[in-house]
């Protein structure tokens, strides 16, 4: 897009009538809510269409919802699972990150050691999750690691991938004002590495969530997952619906922490310059 | 609104590979060195440390009892099975998933206004770890293969739809105007404009698929163990500590997985030959 361009589209898109034109799409996504839970009842409650063991009444999940978070020990089991998550996101994210700084900064460990690494990208973490059981039992440790597995190799390669996109000129003169590689790497590059950085954090938390909930479905003493399981056996699929929904929620917070974040830290940039929008054209 | 950028943009970043070089490339700056080093040190580290009894070598087995393990498996009379019952279900549920996707995509990607509208829907449904259906799915559906392919598909059609999505919105705005200056119908539009625009991309999806469908089996192959499978196979192993054996699978899902991406990889470069100049204009 040109320069003259853009100015031209900020001075039209101020416009009422614009911003009601850029609105508009909105106002269905608010009626798709409702027509969505109409489409869930009908098909549940009025024509029994859905075998209720896999998607059981709106009403029904409503109605357990209470049950399931007044539940004793309902604090303590999310806790856990976020705990594992964000233990596993945390431990990941930050190896995956330290590495990606350390083989930016030689071409020749980078050729030595991509190909391994890059073997991570293809292969099911999960196959993972038997062997870390059998090594350190179904506690805690157990699923913080797996998760750290499942969201290690997003952070690294797209830290390692973004600290390559300094343009050498850029390089070039800090280096002719005697800057030192800590600050061109912390001046330069990671500045214009940071929202490929965040992509990589955005599927990296999903990733670890992940993670952490297969693990606790193969084996657990808590957690949602360990309680999913329970209500399952008991074919109290209400109950069970209910916590889909509070993955859900946890998924969302977490999708929206590191997009605010990503507002806050890389605010010289709208994020729309680099991310293919949804809603262009 | 920023928020409505695609939802996996970390994914598309991965996709920007530093570059590979060759073998000959590699020997000669002296990495391939530092990589067979690394190899080696590894291995007589594993061979070592299990037998000095410093880490339980039930749980930890010498690299040479690994090998005897894994030779044993692929002389196995099961092990053809279990391979081509995880392979047939991920070959099903990603011609499945793709095609769902595709389908989706196109279906609601076409009109910028259903795109925008529908953006904060497809959000949730990448914030949900899909794997919470698995339980559920396997209670509905039994123990054997269905199972398996209905999670496969349901976490394996997301990316096919996402960038089906953003492929087709990729065209610029001056494009769609020459396009309709020359009075092209919406079809025409579709066919001559933003799927081979999308097309690059959608290949992204679809090679991204082809893992997921690959995690979605292994998953439910662990979960539900009565139908067999490699990921079955590696959990009963595990269970019984025999942690040569379950080594040894894992082994084989690396090698299959690593087979996978490099194939689609071929494939991916040879169907969309105009791509570099695609992902070029993306940015």
């Amino acid at each position: 897009m040109t320069r003259t361009e853009g100015i031209a589209q900020v001075a039209i898109s101020n416009t009422p009538k614009a911003r009601r034109k850029k609105a508009a799409p909105y106002l269905l996504t608010i009626a798709l809510a409702p027509f969505i839970l109409f489409v869930w009842w009908l098909s549940t409650d009025v024509l029994k269409a859905v075998p209720p063991i896999l998607l059981p009444t709106p009403g029904s999940v409503i109605e357990a919802f209470p049950r399931v978070v007044g539940a004793a020990g309902f604090g303590d089991q999310v806790l856990r699972t976020l705990t594992e998550i964000a233990g596993g996101f945390a431990l990941g994210g930050a190896i995956g990150f330290l590495l990606g700084i350390l083989l930016s900064t030689s071409s020749r460990l980078r050729s030595a050691y991509l190909p391994f690494l890059s073997a991570l990208e293809a292969i099911p973490t999960v196959i993972l999750a038997p062997i870390i059981i059998a090594w350190i039992g179904f506690g805690i440790e157990g699923k913080i690691l797996q998760a750290a597995i499942a969201c290690f190799y997003a952070v690294f390669i797209t830290t390692l991938s973004g600290l390559g996109l300094a343009e050498p000129n850029a390089i070039n003169l800090m280096r002719s004002l005697r800057a030192s590689r800590w600050q061109i790497m912390f001046k330069v590059k990671v500045p214009i590495a940071l929202p490929v950085i965040f992509g990589g954090l955005q599927l990296g938390a999903t990733t670890a969530i992940i993670g952490a909930i297969v693990s606790e479905f193969i084996g657990a003493t808590g957690g949602l997952g360990y309680l999913m399981l329970r209500y399952r056996s008991s074919f109290n699929t209400p109950s069970y619906w209910v916590i889909i929904f509070i993955f859900l929620a946890i998924g969302l917070v977490v999708y929206l922490t590191i997009w605010w974040l990503e507002k806050k830290f890389v605010f010289w940039r709208s994020a729309s310059i680099n991310r293919p929008d949804l809603e262009k054209q | 609104m920023t928020l409505i950028a695609s939802p996996p943009p970390g994914a598309k970043a991965t996709r920007n590979h530093p570059k590979k070089e060759s073998l000959f490339q590699r020997i000669r700056n002296g990495s391939a060195w530092i990589t067979i080093l690394t190899i080696v040190v590894i291995v007589v580290l594993w061979q070592i440390i299990p037998q000095t009894g410093l880490i339980n070598r039930v749980l930890f087995p010498t690299f040479t009892d690994t090998v005897a393990a894994f030779v044993q498996l692929l002389g196995s009379s099961y092990w053809w099975g279990d391979l081509t019952k995880t392979m047939s279900a991920v070959g099903i549920a990603w011609v499945i998933g793709v095609a769902f996707g595709f389908a989706m995509g196109v279906a609601l990607g076409t009109s910028p206004f259903v795109r925008t509208a529908i953006t904060p829907y497809a959000i949730a449904v990448q914030a949900l770890p899909k794997v919470v259906l698995a339980p559920l799915l396997i209670g509905w559906l039994g123990f054997g293969s269905e199972s398996k392919i209905a999670l496969a598909v349901i976490i394996c059609f997301f990316p096919v739809w996402i960038d089906t999505m953003v492929g087709l919105s990729l065209p610029s705005a001056n494009e769609f105007k020459l396009l309709q200056s020359l009075k092209a119908s919406k079809r025409q539009v579709f066919l001559k404009l933003q799927l081979p625009t999308a097309i690059p991309l959608i290949m992204v999806g679809v090679k991204h698929a082809l893992l997921l469908a690959f995690t979605g089996v292994i998953v439910a192959e662990i979960l539900a163990a009565s139908d067999g499978g490699l990921g079955t196979l590696a959990k009963e192993f595990a269970s019984q500590l025999n942690m040569g054996m379950t080594y040894a699978v894992v082994f084989v899902v690396v090698i299959i997985a690593v087979t996978l991406v490099s194939i689609a990889d071929v494939v991916e470069r040879r169907v969309v030959f105009w791509s570099e100049e695609s992902r070029a204009r993306k940015r």
